[in-house]
């Protein structure tokens, strides 16, 4: 977030963001195309990230910037803006979520039991490889919903746990607790695809 | 008290968030002076944490807002575009844009191991930033001039990739299945932006928005290509390693 440089008033937080709301509300071209431009790929991130990386990531990006300028009115600078739009981006893609008929769970369920024994790899993931990225990716996309939001809003998008409690509506420890047991799981998970390709690599000479 | 790994686990976790009281992050060390796999679990989620933070935002298609646009007008959101007619529209951010690809192609054209990156801004050269106002920028021989050396940075990058695909032909065979059907949707969904965003800057060749994802668009499909380059090379690296290994121990 940018504070308004001012040398005699001290800026309020989210000064900059209100002034920017304040004039798409009027009809600035200028800024909505602004307000676009400064959202539109994280947002877009988190929508593929979220439903898969398919055409629905992109409506389900278009469905959260008409419910942002729809709803423009009912944004009162409380928080940030992005935090105000990341809560509507996220109820996009978990409605897209529910309305496919996934069995995921919701926001605030907790992961089982037993996930937390199995976190543990017997050995480390070691250096990130070329193709880490791609690999994250994956790990991120196996990660049940909730865990997967409450990661994405956090380790990925560099909100705070209140932020992303506020983003979710659950407490900020069951954001604590989602992202730890996420990170874990993502640990197991590069750690079985690095087991696999090497003996993939081994077996495809 | 001795600490048993799971404590550390969760120290370990809470403290990529934030920093960690002293008498825990001496506790810690005490524990990871004796803990092999406590060590293994800290380098891995310190690398895991950067490797989330650093992870790119997508290509974002300007089909997306151009559709986006169209529907606010029709619901008398914003205003309707003033130069909808095509005039062109200039301002400083496309000098810059423009100083950014510039930049980045050189990087292209010296070496084809260049990572792609949105960093490029701070080496800019100042004399890229245009000395007048924006509204100047409206001269029809420097919107011209911007138009000329957008679709020269365009064909470099399009040459770039061109080589780039060549040399990933080559290799594809040996990366993992898997990554390479995630890499092969990437591809498509960058295509498609690139395809996008020529169109909209038909219409409409200064829209910012429709710039900036096309080099966006380039640049993420430089860096995706050398990755996969990169992969190929590790796939090979690894594979020759073992053989090696097999040939030693029989």
């Amino acid at each position: 977030m940018t504070l308004a440089a001012s040398p005699a008033l001290e800026a309020t937080p989210y000064d900059d963001d209100r002034r920017l709301v304040a004039r798409c509300r009027s009809g600035e071209r200028d800024a909505c195309e602004e307000l676009y431009r400064r959202h539109a790929p994280r947002v877009l991130g988190l929508a593929r990230r979220m439903v898969g990386p398919t055409e629905d990531a992109e409506d389900a990006a278009q469905d959260v910037f008409l419910a942002v300028f729809r709803k423009l009115e009912s944004f009162r600078g409380e928080s940030s803006l992005a935090t105000w739009l990341y809560r509507l981006a996220m109820n996009v893609c978990l409605d897209r979520l529910r309305s496919r008929g996934h069995r995921e769970r919701k926001v605030t369920d907790e992961f089982d039991v037993e996930d937390a024994a199995h976190v543990a790899g017997p050995a480390p993931v070691g250096r990130l490889s070329p193709g880490a990225a791609i690999d994250l990716e994956r790990a991120i996309a196996a990660l049940p919903a909730a865990a997967r939001a409450a990661f994405l809003l956090h380790d990925v998008e560099g909100f705070d746990h209140r932020e992303v409690g506020s983003i979710l509506g659950i407490a900020e420890g069951t954001s604590k607790s989602q992202v730890h047991k996420a990170r874990l799981r993502i640990r197991t998970f590069l750690h079985q695809t690095r087991t696999a390709g090497t003996a993939g690599a081994t077996n495809g000479r | 008290m001795t600490m048993t790994c799971r404590d550390a686990e969760s120290i370990l976790n809470d403290a990529l968030d934030a920093p960690m009281p002293p008498a825990d992050a001496a506790a810690l060390a005490a524990h990871l002076g004796t803990c092999a796999a406590c060590r293994d679990l800290d380098a891995d989620l310190r690398l895991l944490h950067e490797a989330a933070e650093s992870l790119d935002p997508p290509v974002v298609s300007s089909a997306t807002w151009t559709a986006l646009a169209a529907q606010l007008e029709r619901e008398g959101l914003m205003a309707p575009s003033a130069n909808a007619s095509g005039t062109p529209r200039a301002s400083w951010r496309g000098h810059v844009l423009m100083a950014v690809a510039a930049s980045l192609l050189a990087g292209i054209g010296g070496s084809l191991v260049w990572r792609a990156s949105d960093q490029a801004g701070p080496s800019t050269p100042s004399a890229a930033v245009p000395a007048t106002a924006p509204g100047n920028a409206r001269d029809p021989r420097a919107v011209e001039a911007i138009e000329i050396e957008l679709r020269l940075a365009a064909e470099h990058y399009e040459n770039a990739i061109t080589a780039l695909e060549g040399l990933v032909a080559e290799d594809r065979t040996r990366i993992d299945p898997a990554v390479a059907q995630v890499v092969e949707r990437n591809l498509l969904l960058i295509d498609r932006a690139i395809a996008d965003s020529r169109t909209a800057l038909q219409g409409q060749p200064g829209s910012l928005v429709a710039q900036a994802s096309l080099f966006d668009a380039y640049r993420q499909k430089v860096s995706l290509l050398q990755d996969l380059i990169a992969m190929a090379s590790e796939a090979k690296r690894t594979g020759a390693e073992s053989a090696g290994r097999d040939r030693s121990r029989s």
